[in-house]
């Protein structure tokens, strides 16, 4: 069978100091004219090292065996200029950071056109013409004067519409897009979705897709292939590998995603322990220049003794910044914290050690929030001596149990944090947070860096620890599956607003606010089996 | 790993020449042919020779013997004054990246005060300040170097403090409420250390010119202290007639720098192959 994409028993392996690591082994699968293969797998599972591969980057020192065509052209043995030709003219590269991937000095149009005159045959004046139908056809408003914008003037999603039109500028018979919505906001996430199938079919064009977002692929692919540690599990057509997968894993990586329609925690009435009135954040601005609006702007929030607020909304929308401003990370310049019925100082110098200990906030990225250079035990130990006053052969002890209580080994304790996985990682910081023995746990985006399967066991971690601690939670996401199945209220925010404020169940089935409505709509649904 | 295909050329004749030198200094006293102050060791004012391989001065003795002996004087007040110098300049550094705010602010435009002043001329006001009654003495001399380098170190060191202070494991240490002091040696020190290390071979690489050309204007160690400086210009006179009277110090200090330099490269090629090996 020769389709657009015929990949033959590919193995790719790097040298290591220890031997070679196999990052993807005898994988076979071919990609038809015209159709969505949606490549899904976690990270470490080889699903990017493939689609690079494909585009014939290959690292130097690499040991590749197995063959590659696309349309009948075999990639690995192409030498360097036609490879250079193939690329952009039949192949095209959608990549996951556009803001990196366009060039911040030159204007985007500049940049859709440079393509043009290294592919194809066409005159100044005709590119100029197909530049502009590209920005059209990729559902960029007003593109004449888009065009002339440097990448830093565009939105994210706007972005990566150019980058899309940069891979079809030379109509391609396959694009190569490796988790191109993964840093986007879900309502912008779905409009590029919905730009892709429409792209699909008005240009004829193949697409290997490659991402960790199973829901995703539900709403896109017309096939999926599932991959784990560089092998192939499965794959077929999505609706019956969704519906009726054959393999463990995937049926492990299908339950691990949350239902958004499951149903929200029983709402919870208890007495405030932290509330915030007329909330705002203003960040000081250079001398003499205009005081900039407020990132944050007039917020009232009240989280109960064992209640779990979700506070969810786009990125920018100040989420990360009022749980900052609640634990005194960043001074608010007006409005008043409640906690415990005391008023809590906005900077953090004049908080005592009381109020420190009792709140504690979990960074989203564990890897940035754990010191590199310390040990698990030391990084628990801290804590335990600035809000206990423990010395001596009791941290190790205590710092144990921590672990234990995050389902880690004790053997963890003198690792460093490189030398675990991210979400063993999470559940260290978790711990440490949990050491303090605090009231409340801020948690920011504490999930978004991690593998869905990861995801689904630190969501069960926290369904648990509430249970045992009776704390009161503020769970930042994204994720609004996830939100559905944690907390008991959820605010909504939007451009420095509390847009919204209701319980769980209410946001999802009756929301008010139409930005509200909008965030559900753009939830991808996994077709469950019934 | 071995030792040998992992290490750049650059490191191999540094560490061979450095190994060289500090055989030298240890045993070379031991092992001279005459003792450094011995005179008429020769006779006075000879050229090279097998006898006395730098010849001999004015007075008799032998400059090779004297050469050998002043070795780990210039090592020592090198390596000890830029040991305090980086400890002083790093401490002051990843403080005041830590900290921030004013005191960051005074602190830094201190420095900026200091490192407007060319060193020597720096090194020669805190000589003069001194008075009397310490020139001379080897602590002045180490105090001097320290002078020197501290502002350039807390430089250094401030700007990797500051790509440090803005990790969130920072953060999760100033929500503990723990102060500038301890967040910059607990979090923020072994995470610098990488830099320092580089800093502080960089640093010792130049402190023996700076100890040498204080020698040799008269403000550092005194006569008959066989430091090289004050060798070469205690022969100054006899450049003409026994011109290894001066070229042989020259080429014992010169050496040294060559041979501290190439390490210092060698180490911080190491350095950012390390880090950048990190990152997949």
């Amino acid at each position: 069978m020769t389709g657009v994409l015929d990949i033959e028993a590919l193995t790719i392996a790097y040298p290591v100091p220890e031997g070679w690591h196999v990052a993807v082994e005898e994988v076979s699968l071919s990609v038809a004219k015209g159709e969505i293969l949606g490549l899904v797998g976690e990270s470490g599972s080889g699903k990017s090292t493939l689609g690079q591969a494909v585009m014939g980057h290959v690292a130097r020192g690499t040991r590749v065996t197995g063959d590659i065509r696309v349309g009948g052209t075999r990639v690995l043995t192409l030498p360097r200029p036609a490879l250079q030709r193939l690329r952009g003219a039949t192949i095209g590269f959608v990549p996951q950071n556009p803001t990196t991937a366009l060039n911040p000095a030159m204007r985007v149009g500049a940049q859709i056109a440079e393509v043009l005159r290294r592919h194809s045959p066409l005159n100044t004046a005709e590119i100029t013409a197909r530049c502009i139908e590209l920005a059209a056809d990729v559902g960029l408003p007003q593109p004449a004067t888009l065009l002339h914008r440097f990448p830093h003037q565009l939105s994210g999603g706007q972005q990566q519409r150019i980058a899309i039109a940069m891979a079809l500028a030379c109509r391609p018979s396959l694009i190569v897009l490796d988790e191109p919505t993964t840093g986007l906001d879900v309502t912008v996430q779905r409009q590029i979705v919905d730009l892709l199938i429409r792209l699909r079919a008005g240009h004829d064009v193949a697409m290997l897709y490659i991402t960790h977002d199973l829901p995703l692929l539900a709403s896109l692919a017309d096939r999926i292939a599932v991959m784990q540690r560089g092998r192939l599990v499965e794959s077929g057509a999505t609706k019956a590998i969704v519906q009726h997968p054959a393999e463990a894993y995937t049926r492990a990586l299908i339950a691990a995603v949350p239902d958004p329609e499951s149903h929200a925690p029983m709402p919870r009435h208890d007495p405030p322990v932290l509330e915030a009135r007329g909330l705002t954040i203003t960040f000081p601005s250079g001398y003499l220049r205009r005081q900039p609006p407020p990132a944050v702007a007039n917020i009232d929030l009240m989280l109960g003794e064992t209640e779990t607020v979700a506070l969810i909304g786009e990125s920018g929308s100040g989420k990360s910044t009022t749980a900052r401003a609640l634990c005194g990370l960043i001074p608010r310049s007006a409005g008043q914290v409640m906690f415990g019925g005391h008023p809590l100082s906005p900077a953090l110098a004049q908080r005592d050690g009381a109020d420190l200990r009792d709140i504690q906030y979990v960074f989203q990225n564990p890897d940035a929030s754990l010191n590199p250079r310390r040990t698990v035990a030391e990084i628990l130990a801290r804590p335990l001596q600035v809000f206990h006053g423990l010395r001596g052969p009791e941290l190790r002890s205590r710092a144990a149990r921590a672990l234990a209580g995050v389902e880690l080994a004790e053997e963890h304790l003198d690792r460093l944090p490189a030398e675990l996985s991210g979400g063993q990682r999470q559940r260290v910081a978790i711990a440490r947070a949990l050491l303090a023995e605090p009231q409340v746990m801020l948690c920011d985006e504490v999930l978004s860096a991690l593998d869905v399967s990861v995801q689904a066991r630190i969501i069960e971690l926290f369904l648990r620890i509430r249970e045992e601690r009776k704390m009161a939670m503020l769970f930042i996401s994204h994720d609004l599956a996830v939100v559905r199945r944690l907390s008991h209220r959820v605010a909504v925010m939007q451009a420095g607003r509390l847009v919204e404020l209701a319980e769980t169940e209410a946001i999802f089935t009756r929301p008010q606010h139409p930005y509200t409505a909008s965030l559900l709509a753009a939830i991808h649904h996994l077709p469950r089996a019934a | 790993m071995s030792f040998r295909t992992s290490t750049p050329a650059a490191l191999q004749w540094g560490l061979a020449i450095l190994l060289l030198h500090g055989l030298m200094a240890v045993l070379g006293p031991f092992l001279a042919p005459y003792a450094q102050d011995q005179m008429m060791a020769g006779l006075p004012i000879q050229g090279a020779s097998l006898g006395h391989p730098f010849g001999t001065d004015q007075m008799g003795r032998d400059i090779f013997s004297r050469a050998l002996a002043g070795g780990w004087i210039v090592i020592g007040l090198s390596v000890a004054g830029t040991v305090l110098g980086v400890l002083l300049g790093s401490a002051m550094g990843l403080f005041s990246g830590t900290v921030g705010g004013w005191p960051d602010e005074v602190l830094m435009r201190l420095t900026e005060a200091f490192l407007a002043i060319p060193f020597l001329i720096f090194a020669l006001l805190i000589v003069s300040l001194a008075g009397p009654g310490l020139q001379g003495s080897p602590w002045l001399l180490i105090g001097v170097v320290a002078a020197v380098y501290v502002p350039r170190v807390a430089r250094m060191s401030r700007a990797a403090a500051l790509d440090v202070v803005a990790r969130d494991y920072v953060l999760a240490a100033r929500l503990r409420g723990e102060g500038a002091w301890t967040i910059s040696r607990r979090e923020v020190l072994p995470n610098a250390m990488g830099v320092l290390l580089v800093e502080f071979a960089v640093r010792a690489g130049y402190a023996p010119i700076l100890v040498g050309t204080l020698g040799f204007l008269g403000f550092g160690l005194k006569p008959p202290t066989p430091e090289w400086g004050l060798m070469m210009a205690e022969y100054r006179n006899l450049l003409t007639t026994q011109p290894m009277a001066v070229f042989g110090p020259g080429l014992m200090l010169a050496t040294l720098v060559v041979g501290l330099n190439l390490f210092t490269e060698g180490l911080s090629a190491m350095a950012s192959r390390g880090s950048a090996g990190r990152t997949p």
